[in-house]
């Protein structure tokens, strides 16, 4: 195994931040993630400059994600997939930092939409051209949505503001 | 009063300008703009440390909630190799004199009759014995368990 010098390691964080986002649940996430390092051991034609790899790595992971949560769905057709995204999030006490997990629960309100390009964005750094390659859109239109999701991020961040008397600032 | 017309344009554009993705011409717009509008510029810097706070929030998370490496910590283990070390010299020292003292008391005590203490060492071989029979169960268990190395 190649594991120690596999390049797509470093994106290995990233990636689990993306799953976890998308799935709600941390041990189904690291599952997804070590299907995708498998997929990059096992592939025989693989991109060869770093960019492509980054973006076709975070394909697998965002593949793998919904695949998953297709999977789910079959066993339990009642629940819509929104319901499943939505509800399945157990934020743990591991907490470190109170506006942390303001962020945190503000994303949760968000779609699965906004929530991945979010993600996608500002946790993994990709260009809008690479997001636009990896979500299949073209860059105007990640531009926009991603300013939509930003926006409607603020929203639920000033929200729980609200709600919760202003302990975010 | 001609500011809500600018702003609204202006305002679609931030996310971009902030990510550093738009053109040269386009970027010089908007700093201008960002200038001589308090409103906008209150809202990108806004933004921006929501940016932050993303990253930080989602990246820290996982390597705080890496429980793997938690396990894998060497000190930890080395300290509970230790700790069991400890335990099982502890426990064998005093069983084994708990054993010594009760038979030889049981063997010498000829005030308290005979059946009596059959009875008493009955009790407690009884005991040690059902002991080993679980603890062999479970070691059996556990060498032929097929799951053993799944990590959930």
């Amino acid at each position: 195994m190649h594991t120690l010098n596999n390049p797509y390691l470093q994106w290995y964080s990233g990636g689990l931040a993306l799953a976890r986002n998308l799935l709600g649940c941390p041990d189904t996430a690291q599952d997804v993630l070590q299907t995708a390092i498998t997929k990059t051991l096992s592939n025989k034609r693989m991109p060869d400059d770093q960019a492509a790899q980054r973006v076709w790595f975070f394909k697998v992971v965002r593949n793998g994600c919904f695949d998953y949560l297709r999977q789910q769905q079959k066993f339990d057709r009642s629940a819509e997939l929104e319901e499943v995204l939505g509800a399945a999030e157990a934020i743990d006490e591991v907490e470190t930092n109170e506006r942390q997990r303001w962020v945190r629960k503000a994303l949760q309100t968000l779609t699965v939409e906004q929530r991945e390009i979010i993600v996608l964005r500002d946790v993994n750094d990709l260009s809008y051209a690479e997001i636009a390659q990896i979500l299949q859109l073209n860059s105007g239109t990640v531009m926009s949505r991603l300013h939509r999701s930003r926006m409607a991020l603020r929203d639920a961040l000033q929200h729980l503001k609200v709600e919760n008397g202003g302990i975010y600032e | 009063m001609n500011k809500p017309n600018p702003c609204e344009a202006v305002e679609e554009k931030l996310s971009a300008y902030l990510d550093d993705e738009l053109t040269q011409q386009e970027q010089q717009r908007i700093y201008l703009h960002i200038q001589q509008c308090p409103e906008c510029s209150a809202l990108l810097q806004e933004l921006e440390s929501m940016r932050t706070d993303v990253k930080d929030a989602l990246l820290t998370s996982v390597d705080a909630r890496d429980l793997p490496t938690i396990l894998n910590d060497q000190p930890a283990r080395w300290l509970s190799w230790i700790g069991w070390s400890l335990f099982a010299l502890g426990f064998l020292l005093v069983g084994g004199f708990f054993v010594w003292e009760l038979s030889r008391e049981l063997l010498t005590d000829t005030g308290t009759p005979w059946w009596l203490r059959l009875g008493v060492a009955g009790l407690y071989l009884g005991l040690a014995v059902l002991f080993l029979s679980v603890l062999r169960q479970r070691i059996v268990a556990r060498k032929t368990d097929k799951y053993k190395k799944v990590n959930l």
